[in-house]
């Protein structure tokens, strides 16, 4: 019998996987990227058309209005889950009773869909039946929260909504992280007489740069497949104008049967989303190298 | 006894494989109470002719059309697609997805059951590829009449400047005049009757088929003019973000006066007294906007469940029970429609005296969509009516 070593087994075993995964997600990502240089527009076709789709994107505002719109929402999300996140993980880990209580708290809303979330928060956030309201009622009758029919400010209420549903992953992450690390350096620290929140923020989240890591990539996935708490937050309005690249792709593609322009704006997400996130996980990625 | 399981299974999957291979099913999305009840009068007919009723359903249209498309692409079509007949089945006669039934129009003679103009509006490509089913009138105003009378509105208002009037009167009794929702086919459902005050029903067809003269004409401003005047006037501010059932339960709960919808807001209100709401057709208007719900019969679908389903459908006794349970109107002429009631009724009355045209939702994709993003940026961000036309015009150009 051929003696097969561990390593060749686990080759073996992800074999199925990485074919069926290489066919169906990198074989039709290749097929879609055809598909943006031909005209297709209720079926697909084969006439090659060049660079049309992506000038027609080039001069389309709504197009651009939907990545400056990612961008806003990525960046404000990203930012506030991963800094509230880690101020709640240290608060938790503080606290000596209660930590679990406040745990499922804060974790509670990844429990649910977005688009409950997107259709809870829109309830929320209407001023004829939401918060405007409820303030109103306490009796503040100048108050006005209007953000999500204001054409301007949509794009921040799905960042609410957004942040509400993502912060209690990230604080699990870097509350394991944060529990996973050396007590001693507690000890140590009373020692010398350091304070608390140094001992944080100068040694221990340090450490938690590779939970960092794995906190900014699915975060960045989130936003840019983001469509779901979209459509039921706001649906892409007032007008279009909380509009983000994933609903552009969908809207071109089925409900206006355009199918090569909406293969081009989904070509274009992909290649942004690479452009971004690939330089940051090669320097992680190229640190383990040194430690 | 594992290979007698086996076996089984196999013989199973191969007759189920097989079933599919003969694209004799039909795809629909006709699940709810009162559809599948009309869904049903058709199966019994269908069987009853000699047929093996087979079907694929889904939750809304779109997702019925779409997976039938995709199964099209696979080389397995169904036999029949429930759509809207008009500009989405005119996209499958334009890139030869139907079955061309031109010998079963003539040998079931449609030309003696269907009206000339149902026969014309039918054919949306070279040849004859879809059987209607049901009409339906689009352009209802429900009105909650408690709010008018308390407002001091004696009646639903029959004229347009009287529309006018009972608003200001709904608004200085500090409810909602009219209720609107902020998805952009809403916007364009109220551009309908708007349009209707000042646009006859040829010009109104004229716009959505992006006829320059008529874009461009006086009468289009004023239509974008009356639009701009509902809009910063008579709206609450909830509108921009708002679905049409809650819209709608604006009315059927008193806390506003008018919404325009389709016919399939009359579920609504089915637990207010009649006398409590109304539905008309648009008041101010001598037209009627229809739309033909059928069935399309798709390339490489088995022949002869196609014949047997457009017999079906067309049978004067299945029209006449089916459209009463669904509240549409039926498409074959001479069918006893005293089974009519509430607002289906109004809208089979309102054929007698209306002429009818077709309804946007019916015209070419790319069409309703210039003309509902125009409304959705004129609406959210209050731009003039000159722009408004301006910006139409442009966008029905560029098609």
């Amino acid at each position: 019998m051929v003696k097969i070593s561990n390593k060749k087994w686990g080759l073996i075993a992800l074999l199925p996987a990485l074919i069926v995964g290489g066919y169906f997600i990198w074989g039709f990502g290749a097929y879609t990227a055809y598909l943006s240089f031909t005209d297709s527009t209720f079926l697909p076709s084969n006439t090659w058309v060049g660079l049309k789709q992506y000038r027609r994107l080039f001069y389309d505002d709504v197009f651009w209005l939907s990545f400056k719109n990612m961008f806003i929402y990525g960046s404000l999300y990203l930012i506030g889950c991963i800094v509230f996140g880690a101020i709640l993980a240290i608060l938790l880990d503080c606290i000596k009773m209660g930590e679990t209580l406040f745990r499922t708290i804060i974790l509670y809303p990844m429990s649910v869909s977005l688009i409950v979330t997107g259709i809870a928060w829109q309830w929320f956030l209407n001023p004829t039946s939401g918060v405007e309201k409820i303030v109103r009622g306490f009796g503040f009758e100048g108050f006005e929260f209007r953000w999500i029919v204001d054409s301007d400010m949509s794009i921040y209420v799905i960042v609410l909504g957004a942040l509400w549903h993502g912060i209690g992953l990230i604080m699990i992450l870097f509350l394991s992280g944060i529990k996973s690390t050396n007590p001693e350096i507690w000890h140590s620290a009373r020692l010398d007489g350091i304070p608390a929140h140094r001992v944080y923020t100068g040694i221990i989240l340090p450490q938690l740069r590779p939970i960092l890591l794995t906190a900014v990539i699915l975060l960045a996935f989130n936003v840019v497949r983001s469509f779901d708490i979209v459509a039921a937050l706001t649906g892409g309005g007032p007008g279009r104008s909380s509009i983000v690249p994933a609903m552009y792709v969908f809207d071109y593609f089925f409900d206006r049967s355009k199918i090569a322009q909406g293969a081009a704006a989904a070509v274009i997400m992909v290649l942004t989303t690479i452009i971004i996130v690939a330089p940051y996980l090669i320097h992680e990625v190229g640190r383990k190298g040194d430690t | 006894m594992k290979i007698f399981k086996y076996l089984l299974l196999t013989t199973a999957l191969v007759t189920v494989q097989s079933a599919q291979a003969k694209n004799d099913d039909i795809a629909h999305n006709w699940t709810t109470d009162a559809e599948a009840a009309a869904m049903q009068v058709f199966v019994d007919t269908f069987e009853s002719l000699g047929g093996n009723w087979k079907e694929v359903t889904a939750g809304s249209r779109e997702d019925s059309v779409l997976a039938a498309k995709t199964r099209v692409l696979g080389g397995n079509p169904p036999a029949a697609v429930q759509q809207l007949i008009g500009g989405e089945t005119a996209d499958w006669d334009n890139n030869g997805l139907s079955a061309n039934i031109d010998d079963l129009v003539k040998t079931q003679n449609w030309a003696g059951k269907l009206s000339p103009s149902m026969m014309k509006q039918i054919k949306t490509g070279p040849h004859y590829s879809s059987v209607p089913a049901f009409l339906e009138v689009v352009n209802f105003l429900y009105s909650n009449t408690d709010v008018l009378k308390s407002a001091g509105v004696d009646e639903v208002p029959s004229t347009w400047q009287a529309f006018l009037d009972s608003l200001d009167k709904i608004k200085n009794s500090g409810k909602i005049p009219l209720a609107l929702g902020g998805d952009s086919w809403q916007l364009a459902i109220l551009y309908d009757h708007v349009a209707l005050s000042v646009l006859n029903g040829e010009e109104y067809g004229k716009v959505i088929d992006g006829d320059m003269a008529t874009l461009n004409s006086n009468k289009m401003l004023q239509v974008f003019k009356r639009l701009a005047f509902l809009r910063d006037n008579y709206l609450d501010v909830g509108q921009a973000n708002r679905s049409f059932p809650d819209t709608l339960s604006l009315v059927v709960s008193g806390k506003a006066g008018y919404n325009f919808m389709g016919g399939w807001g009359a579920g609504f209100f089915k637990d207010k007294q009649p006398n409590q709401w109304a539905c008309t057709i648009t008041p101010w208007a001598r037209e009627s906007l229809t739309l033909i719900e059928g069935f399309l019969f798709v390339k490489g679908g088995d022949k002869a469940t196609q014949a047997l389903l457009a017999k079906a459908v067309l049978n004067k006794n299945a029209q006449q029970q089916a459209s009463a349970l669904k509240g549409n109107i039926p498409v074959v002429q001479g069918v006893n429609m005293s089974n009519l009631t509430g607002c289906s009724k109004v809208a089979a009355d309102s054929l007698k005296t209306n002429s009818s045209y077709t309804h946007w939702n019916a015209k070419a994709t790319d069409n309703k969509t210039a003309l509902q993003d125009v409304l959705a940026d004129f609406f959210a961000n209050k731009i003039s009516a000159q722009q408004g036309q301006q910006q139409l015009v442009k966008k029905m150009g560029l098609l």
